[in-house]
């Protein structure tokens, strides 16, 4: 099979089994998200994947032949931040670019561009403050975490990876960061490439994420098509916007309300006939009606439905 | 081992050596040091230094009171001596503070000699006294007080009626000695080091230990740095393991050699300089301690044999230390991780000091033998002993070997351990699961090997 194959991982530490015949596979190039709570062990298996963790059965390959980092440009932004804090960012991002046998020349002119792209100019090519001396290059620890955090994602892209893996990678940016991380990704997504992404940022992940996996204590508790995933639950969240008081309606019907704010009901349905039957009655009586919205359930309901699940059952 | 396993070895040296050298530490370390040792040998040149010969001796007259009988024709000690043939010398048999107060207005440059035998000095004594107002000079009454020595202690051995040779035999101890018959017909194969042979192996013992060091040194920080900032899990997916400790150990070993090469050759020039300066006709203070003679072995060849010993301690005990430094992850845990490889370290060394010791004090043994072939020994203790040519080439080549393949074992062991070992961040990693996860990725290459992979 063509494109990146995760098939049975298994991974065990001792008695403990971490990840449990972790299966998926990404045919196309596009976004696959690898989700779970703490611990679910979304960082093992990315690990395995990477060949950083030897598993106890079951392979990843690539296009048919078995992943070797060495042989396949890959890119990697670990949920841990890390970086030389006593180096300066140009020479690491060198160091870095001549690890994935990217020519000097070429390594510097994408070091530009990224650092124009992330808005890092300054860290890489400080300006010069006194006449005729050289400025000081950054050091890693000058910069904050958020600039520290870019760096890592240039460090990840620098070598135009065709296997892109990233680990949670908006943890800890401010909204502006977080924007501009956005746009890269958005970017890069468009360009063929093999993007697994992990995160507990829901939003981010329905926004760039074409099929997923969600783990849980090293177990899949659901993996497949993001949006057939949510069809198969169907539209059950209605969200209702009236000028009257429905109150009466919605006990009429037992309607489980998860949500209200002034002039808005967030109500979760057991299925759409329901809300066919509140809009009817709503009608009938001539309640005015602002917005009367019925949508599928977000991914991070599904989240939390999924893993709560598997809670109560253990 | 496949090619891929050390891909990126040369990046991997080529960035830890730039950022050794660019490291603070690292320009500090050797300015402060290279000072130290610049200023050093001025200072013991000085120190060490000779008189300068006296061409005209100040002194016109010596007053001596011989109660020795030694001295009773002691003008014959200057008559050959250009600066003092022309020095009075006049019998006394008053004391110096008499003869002071007799010679004050004559304002002779007087010097006076006591000569005795008393039981402080434990047997004869030359005392030589000089005014503090006369014109003369310390190191001129000096330079004549050794020439009357000479004299008095030739004078000594006449007058017991025997030459020099006789008087040496006669001085020398009785020592005995039991043994079996055995030990009487074993050749005696027991050969001792010189004392300037012992100091060449001391060196060169003391430069392989600290070369040694320096380098495992550097390697356990720098793997620790590296996971303890998380940036080994990146670095993980575009290099392998092996490249990744491999090039670390190639690196701080040309930065700790660089180093001491460098201290070798300020101190070799301060020497040379200062010695220049200070010394006329002696020879420097490194001469004195390293003499050329025991060199004796001091060839290319042996060169290049001593750096590939010297290379392979740097790589195995790099190795090591590289192992015990994945066990931990943070840098505060550095000193708890060294403590594996240092031991080792240490032992080595000590067993190896020993030796030389014993090569200088009982002789080339057993236990000396042993040490030139032990891995843990070896590398310090036989480059000494190639230099000043007390070990064969086959036995040099026969400890190669030996040590190539503990350097080897090494190298499997830590490639088998250290990629799991190195991505571990929960706490220190104990010895018992390293072996453990040894014996699990074995089975796992094992299984590979058979599935062709």
């Amino acid at each position: 099979m063509q494109g990146l194959v995760v098939n049975d991982i298994v991974k065990k530490y001792g008695e403990k089994t971490v990840v449990n015949h972790l299966s998926f596979s990404m045919e196309k190039p596009g976004v696959y998200a690898l989700l779970g709570t703490n611990g679910a062990g979304k960082t093992t298996s990315i690990r395995i994947i990477l060949g950083m963790l030897l598993s106890d059965s079951g392979e990843v390959t690539f296009n048919g032949k078995p992943l070797d980092v060495g042989t396949v440009n890959v890119g990697y932004m670990a949920e841990e931040r890390g970086l030389y804090p006593k180096a300066t960012v140009m020479d690491q991002m060198l160091y870095f670019a001549s690890l994935k046998k990217v020519p000097k020349k070429e390594a510097a002119k994408r070091i530009r561009e990224w650092a124009e792209k992330l808005g890092l100019t300054e860290y890489f090519y400080p300006p010069k403050t006194v006449k005729n001396k050289k400025p000081k290059a950054f050091r890693a620890e000058q910069l904050s975490k958020g600039n520290q955090q870019k760096v890592q994602l240039m460090a990840t892209l620098i070598s135009d990876p065709d296997i892109i893996v990233l680990d949670e990678p908006l943890s800890g940016l401010d909204p502006v960061n977080t924007n501009l991380f956005r746009d890269v990704i958005r970017e890069v997504s468009k360009q063929d490439k093999y993007i697994i992404m992990s995160s507990h940022q829901m939003a981010t992940i329905e926004e760039f994420c074409t099929d997923l996996t969600i783990l849980n204590r090293g177990e899949t508790v659901l993996s497949g098509n993001l949006n057939e995933i949510k069809r198969s639950y169907g539209r059950v969240n209605l969200l209702i916007k009236s000028d009257d008081n429905i109150d009466s309606y919605i006990e009429k019907n037992n309607l489980n309300v998860i949500e209200k704010t002034p002039g808005e009901i967030k109500i979760k349905l057991d299925n759409e006939e329901q809300a066919s039957m509140l809009l009817k009655q709503l009608v009938a009586d001539g309640v005015s009606i602002v917005k009367f919205e019925l949508t599928e359930p977000s991914l991070h309901e599904i989240f939390v439905e999924k893993v709560g699940e598997v809670h109560e059952e253990i | 081992m496949k090619k891929s396993e050390y891909s990126g070895f040369m990046q991997v040296f080529r960035y830890t050596l730039g950022q050794s050298v660019k490291a603070k530490s690292f320009v500090i370390t050797m300015l402060i040091m290279g000072l130290i040792i610049a200023a050093s040998f001025p200072v013991l040149n000085y120190m060490n230094r000779e008189d300068e010969v006296i061409k005209e001796s100040k002194i016109e007259t010596v007053y001596v009171n011989d109660s020795t009988g030694l001295l009773s024709n002691i003008s014959e000690a200057v008559k050959d001596e250009d600066a003092y043939k022309n020095v009075k010398f006049v019998r006394e048999t008053r004391n110096l503070k008499e003869m002071e107060e007799a010679v004050k207005e004559k304002h002779e440059n007087m010097t006076f000699l006591l000569a005795d035998i008393t039981e402080e000095a434990g047997g004869y004594e030359l005392k030589f006294y000089r005014d503090d107002q006369s014109e003369v000079e310390y190191e001129d009454l000096a330079q004549l007080s050794d020439i009357i020595k000479k004299y008095a202690e030739k004078q000594k051995i006449s007058t017991a009626g025997v030459s020099a040779e006789i008087l040496e035999m006669i001085s020398r101890d009785v020592n005995s000695t039991t043994m079996n018959k055995a030990e009487y017909l074993k050749e005696d194969t027991h050969e001792v080091i010189s004392f300037n042979d012992y100091n060449v192996v001391y060196a060169l013992l003391m430069v392989s230990y600290m070369v040694i060091c320096i380098s495992a040194g550097m390697v356990s920080a720098k793997v620790v740095e590296e996971k303890a900032n998380r940036v080994v899990e990146y670095l993980m997916t575009n290099v392998r393991p092996m490249a990744l400790i491999l090039g670390k150990i190639c690196a701080t070993a040309v930065v700790a050699c660089g180093e001491i090469a460098f201290f070798a050759a300020v101190a070799g020039l301060s020497n040379k300089i200062s010695a220049m300066l200070f010394n006329t006709k002696s020879s420097d203070t490194l001469s004195k301690f390293i003499s050329m003679n025991a060199i004796k072995a001091l060839s290319p060849l042996n060169i290049i044999i001593c750096i590939i010993l010297i290379a392979l301690g740097i790589i195995t005990f790099g190795l090591l230390a590289g192992l015990c430094a994945a066990t931990v992850s943070k840098m505060e845990e550095l000193g708890q991780a060294s403590k594996g490889y240092t031991f080792i370290i240490l032992i080595g060394f000590f067993l190896s000091f020993a030796a030389v010791e014993m090569m200088w004090t009982t002789g080339i043994n057993l236990f000396v033998k042993i040490t030139f072939f032990l891995p843990i020994t070896s590398i310090f203790v036989l480059p000494g002993a190639i230099i000043i040519g007390k070990v064969t080439l086959f036995e040099v080549f026969i400890a190669i070997i030996i040590e190539i393949i503990f350097g080897y074992i090494i190298l499997r062991f830590v490639s088998l351990v250290y990629e799991s070992v190195i991505v571990m961040n929960d706490g220190t990693v104990k010895f018992k699961q390293v072996l453990a996860i040894a014996k699990q990725n074995r089975k796992y290459v094992k299984a590979n090997r058979k599935d062709g992979v």
